[in-house]
Order: structure tokens, then C-alpha cells, then sequence
């Protein structure tokens, strides 16, 4: 029982917010197959709630969303004041043609990192693997 | 004789004896006295005579001596002779250096005389500089004060400056749409002068109406009647005028809000487009590492295909976006230390699989001591890439590539030769446009995208460098780069250049 439970706690979960459907339903499988639990967003305020009330292990935050954006997503779950999730590690899922600006205010709102939408299979789960390592490394 | 007379004269004898006995045994005890003085005298003389022949034999030692010292006083006094006869020469020297120092001391004498007046007049000036540095250590502060607020203004204008430059390309682009709009107008001018004319003729008419006015009533009347008909087709006319106004009004709107929306388009088409061909490269990606369960052959080889198909894709738009950031000039040129030799040998590396495949021959040429160059990676890896990969397709098995990397003049030259099918002289003055592919290319490599070399093309001539070619049809190419040695200069922009 107790070993079942500390199998459980170790999975990683793993928020996906994206208004693409196709884009979430990817890289869901992709994190699946590799062994994580993944819950889905499909706006900015959506995300951000489900940030807050499930804690996850880490939320990939697509930039370019109708709404709430990524960056103002972000920003919000960082900065809001008494906000529950502000500790919750953030990386934002970038297409390759990021403006400069874009690279200026997500250094603003404090995410540093980030991955390309257009890696392969093998590196995007490495890129979560090592986001994943790092957040552990400043919690610890 | 009696015996008392013996007797007394015997005694007499006896104390005569006896006194001669002392006096003996005194002058005995002198003579002993004496000898002894005797033999210590002769000692001594002995002594004093051995004293004297080791003084004799030091008196002779020191005899030769002092003739081997007087020899020596001899040389000693012939040497100094001389020395007094140099010495007389020189002390004449020394006379006349002093005469001659005495006249330079008698002008070092004026020349004190009159630096001390120049001292009196440095002092003057010194306290006139006291004074003037005070002001200047007080105009320094408001210098300071003044310069930091210059410092913070100067910023507000560095962030104006770049508002402004961004404004100065919008309005670069509507400048050119007004120039399309200004022709649009011209016409409309013409139309309006037609017009003009058609009022002309019309007043014309009005004259003639007129000049009949005069004459009848009745033509006055009707003539009356035509003026009310002329003066409302004239209304309309205005009115015609005044919506055609506000379509040219409506159409330059378009046009400003059509040329923002161009830059839009491309960043919202590759973001549209992009989105699902990642969906299928990490779909068939999924498929093919087995995800969804062992594949037959038949369904590999399916994949293989699409995966490759999506890969031209995802290349071609790649390749596009790039264009359009080199031509709407937002791409970012960012210099750093580069060492080109490594950046060439790593673009070599990723072509190793065909390279080997195709046993060509690879030799390269590095000139000695290169100086590396400020140059931005992204132009240079690219035109690396660019230049090889077109070699390395474009000759046959068991060819040969030659990179060479050497100063000329005030550049970095960089030349790449391959031993290929070289380019037809028809196609040549078109090698560096836009889709352009010359038909050999195209039968050998049918999925290149056109677009390689006319980037590489724009980007290092606007980075202050120059890029050309010799060819010759089934001998092979050369295709050259040079590299300003000052480096490139760096360019802001809101973009970067994107590698495969």
C-alpha cells in the first residue's frame, strides 16, 4: 500500500495550456508515453485556474493565445498578489519565429524557460526532463 | 836573635800573611767579579756580535731592496714624467675648457637673470590659474549635475529614437502605397480634367444659350429650361466627384492598414501553417519509434515518405520566413568572436553521411594565424551550410570539395569548389534569385527549396560583405564569400534568422 502511494506521488503532472486542440492533444501523448499525467487547459484563465487548484509539477504555457496570452498568463499565475501558484514551475511553448520582443518580456514576467514547438519527439521530452530537474534543484 | 823577635817578626809575617790573604781573597773575589762581568761582556758581545751579523745580513737584504725599489722609483719616476708632461697637456686643455666654461657661465648667468623674471611672471599666472581652476572645479559641478540629466534625457531619446525608427518604416512603406495612391490620382485628374472639358463645352453652350437669350423670348424660355437641365447634371456631377473623394479617402486607409497586415500575415502564416505540420512530424515521429505498436515494412516505408514530405515542408517555410525578413529588413545581426575555421568543420560534419556515401574527397585550405572575425553565427553557419550542401549535392560520387578560408586585402575570403556538374551559362545570371533553380539542379536534387543562395546572398551583402561565382557546365563551381575584416556591424531588429 505504501509503496503504491509513494508510486503515485512520484508521477509528475504536468499542465498543458494551449487553444490549439491539436497542439494539446500532441504533445499530451507525447508526455504520456513517457510516463507523466497530463490535465489540459484551452485558454489563459482557464490555465491559470487549473494551475492553482491542482498544483502541477510543471505547466507548458503556449505564447500565442487569444485572450489571456501566454505572457499575461504567466504573469499573472507569477505576480498576482496571494496568488496560490505562484511557485508552480512555468515554461512557455514557443514557435521558432520568437520575436526579440517577445524573448524581452518573458525574461520580464521572470519564466526563463522555454521549448520550441518544432523539436523532435526525443528532445522535447528531454527539454521537460531537464525544466523538471532544474525547478527540483531551486525548490530543494 | 831571640825567639821573641822570631816569634813577633814570625806573627808580623802571619798578619802581614793573613792581610795579603785578604787582600787576595779580595782581589780574587774581584777578579772573580771581574770574570763574571768578563764572560757576561763576552756573552753579551757574543749576542750583540750575532745581533749584528743578523742586522749585517737584514742591512743586506734590505740593501736589495731598497736597489730593487730604486729600480722600480727609476720606471716609477719615468712613467710619471710622462704623466706630468700628459697632465701639463691636459691642464691645458683644462684651461681652456675653463676659459670657455667661464663665458658659458657668464651666459647661464643672463639666462638666470631672466628666468628668474619668467618665474615672477609664472607666478602671476600660476595664482591667475589658482583662481580660473576654482571656477572651473564650480562649473565642473554644474557640468555634472547637468550631464546626468542629460544622461537620463538621453535615455528617454534612445527609447524615442527606436518608437521613431519603427514609425519611420511604416511610414517608408506608406509612402510608397501614397506613390501607387498619388498615380491612382493622377488619373483621377485626368478623369476630373475630361470632366473640366465637359463643363467647358457646356459653358460654351451656356454662351451660345445666351448670346440666343437675346434675341427671343420663347428661346429664352426653352433656353431657361436647359439651364435648370444643365444645372442639375452639373449636381450630380459634384455629387460623382465627392463619393469618387471619398473612395480614394477609403482606399489609402486600405492600403495603410493592408501593408501592417503584410507583416502580420507572414508571422500569422507560419504560425498557422506550423502548428500542424509539428502535429505530423510528431505524429508519424510517434509512429515510426514504435509508440503505437510494430510496424510492417510496407507501413515504415509509407511513414518514411510523409515524414520526409513534412520535413521539405517545414524547410520550404523556413527558408520563407527567412525571405521575408530579409527583404522587410527585420532580421537581427548580432556580431560575436567567431572562429570560422570550427563553424566550417561543423557544417562539414553534419553532411559526413553523404559525404562518405558519395567517397568524395574533402581538402581544406586554412590560411596561418586567421584572426578570428565579429561576425553574427546564424548568417555564418547558413552560408556554410548553404555553400556545401549545394556541393555536396550538386557533384558526383568520387569528386572532390576545396574549402578555403585566407586574408585578402581588408576581407576574409571564403571559397568553396566543387568538381560537379557546374551551372549552364543561360542560368548563371539567375543563380541568386528568388526560387530559382537551374534545370541540372532540379533533375538532381528535386527537393531544395530555391531560396538558399538568395539569402545568403542578401544577408552578407547587407552585412558589408560580397558573394559570387565561376562555372563551367560539367567541370564544377566556385562559389566565393568575402567577410569585412572590421567585422560585421550589429543591426537591430525584431527577428532572428532561423537554421534548418
Amino acid at each position: 500500500m505504501e509503496e503504491a502511494l509513494k508510486q503515485e506521488s512520484t508521477a509528475r503532472h504536468i499542465l498543458i495550456v494551449d487553444d490549439d486542440p491539436t497542439s494539446r492533444r500532441l504533445f499530451g501523448s507525447l508526455l504520456g508515453s513517457a510516463g507523466y499525467e497530463v490535465i489540459y487547459a484551452g485558454n489563459g484563465d482557464l490555465g491559470r485556474e487549473m494551475a492553482r487548484r491542482f498544483h502541477p509539477d510543471l505547466v507548458l504555457l503556449d505564447i500565442n493565445m487569444p485572450g489571456s496570452d501566454g505572457i499575461k498568463t504567466a504573469d499573472l499565475i507569477r505576480n498576482e498578489p496571494g496568488s496560490p501558484a505562484a511557485d508552480v514551475p512555468i515554461a512557455f511553448l514557443t514557435n521558432a519565429d520568437l520575436s526579440l520582443e517577445a524573448q524581452t518580456w518573458m525574461k520580464e514576467v521572470g519564466v526563463t524557460e522555454y521549448i520550441q514547438k518544432g523539436v523532435s519527439n526525443e528532445e522535447f521530452i528531454e527539454r521537460v526532463k531537464k525544466i523538471l530537474e532544474n525547478a527540483k534543484k531551486k525548490s530543494a | 836573635m831571640n825567639k821573641k823577635t822570631i816569634v813577633s817578626a814570625t806573627n808580623n809575617t802571619i798578619l802581614k800573611l793573613k792581610v795579603l790573604a785578604k787582600k787576595k781573597e779580595g782581589v780574587r773575589s774581584k777578579l772573580v767579579v771581574t770574570a763574571k762581568k768578563l764572560a757576561t761582556t763576552a756573552e753579551e758581545k757574543e749576542s750583540v756580535r750575532d745581533r749584528l751579523v743578523v742586522t749585517a745580513k737584514k742591512l743586506a737584504a734590505t740593501a736589495k731592496e731598497k736597489e730593487s725599489v730604486r729600480r722600480k722609483l727609476l720606471v716609477t719616476a719615468k712613467t710619471l714624467r710622462l704623466k706630468a708632461r700628459q697632465l701639463a697637456a691636459t691642464a691645458k686643455e683644462k684651461e681652456s675648457i675653463r676659459g670657455k666654461l667661464a663665458v658659458t657661465a657668464e651666459a647661464l648667468r643672463l639666462r638666470a637673470k631672466q628666468l628668474a623674471a619668467t618665474a615672477k611672471e609664472k607666478e602671476s599666472v600660476r595664482d591667475k590659474l589658482a583662481i580660473t581652476a576654482k571656477q572651473l572645479a564650480v562649473t565642473a559641478k554644474e557640468k555634472e549635475s547637468v550631464r546626468r540629466k542629460l544622461l537620463v534625457t538621453a535615455k528617454a531619446l534612445r527609447l524615442k529614437a527606436k518608437q521613431l525608427a519603427t514609425t519611420a518604416k511604416d511610414k517608408e512603406n506608406i509612402r510608397d502605397k501614397l506613390a501607387v495612391t498619388a498615380e491612382t490620382l493622377r488619373l483621377k485628374a485626368r478623369q476630373l480634367a475630361v470632366t473640366a472639358r465637359e463643363k467647358e463645352s457646356v459653358r460654351d453652350k451656356l454662351v451660345v444659350t445666351a448670346r440666343q437669350l437675346a434675341t427671343t423670348a420663347k428661346e429664352k424660355e426653352s433656353v431657361r429650361r436647359k439651364l435648370l437641365v444643365t444645372a442639375k447634371n452639373l449636381d450630380v456631377k459634384a455629387k460623382q466627384l465627392a463619393v469618387t473623394a471619398k473612395k480614394v479617402e477609403s482606399a489609402n486607409r486600405e492600403l495603410r492598414s493592408l501593408d501592417l497586415a503584410k507583416d502580420e500575415f507572414v508571422s500569422i502564416a507560419s504560425h498557422q501553417l506550423r502548428t500542424p505540420l509539428t502535429a505530423l512530424k510528431g505524429y508519424t515521429g510517434m509512429l515510426i519509434d514504435g509508440d503505437a505498436g510494430p510496424l510492417n515494412d510496407k507501413q515504415r516505408e509509407y511513414l518514411t515518405e510523409i515524414k520526409n514530405a513534412n520535413d521539405r515542408m517545414i524547410n520550404l517555410i523556413t527558408a520563407l520566413l527567412n525571405v521575408s525578413r530579409v527583404d522587410l529588413g527585420v532580421f537581427v545581426v548580432e556580431p560575436e568572436q567567431i572562429n570560422l575555421q570550427n563553424v566550417a568543420e561543423s557544417a562539414l560534419k553534419d553532411l559526413e553521411l553523404r559525404i562518405n556515401e558519395k567517397k568524395l574527397l574533402i581538402n581544406k585550405n586554412f590560411e596561418k594565424d586567421l584572426p578570428p572575425v565579429n561576425a553574427d553565427l546564424n548568417i555564418i553557419r547558413m552560408v556554410f551550410q548553404n555553400l556545401f550542401s549545394n556541393a555536396v549535392k550538386y557533384t558526383p560520387p568520387e569528386g572532390s570539395i576545396t574549402l578555403t578560408i585566407k586574408k585578402n586585402g581588408f576581407n576574409i575570403l571564403i571559397s568553396v569548389t566543387d568538381t560537379g556538374y557546374g551551372i549552364p551559362k543561360d542560368a548563371q545570371p539567375k543563380i541568386f534569385t528568388k526560387m530559382f533553380r537551374a534545370d541540372n539542379a532540379r533533375v538532381k536534387d528535386p527537393d531544395g527549396t530555391g531560396l538558399g543562395l538568395y539569402i545568403i546572398k542578401e544577408t552578407i551583402e547587407k552585412t558589408g560583405g560580397k558573394i559570387w561565382f565561376e562555372s563551367k557546365e560539367n567541370k564544377g563551381s566556385t562559389f566565393y564569400v568575402t567577410i569585412p575584416l572590421k567585422g560585421m556591424k550589429k543591426k537591430e531588429g525584431s527577428r532572428r534568422l532561423e537554421l534548418k
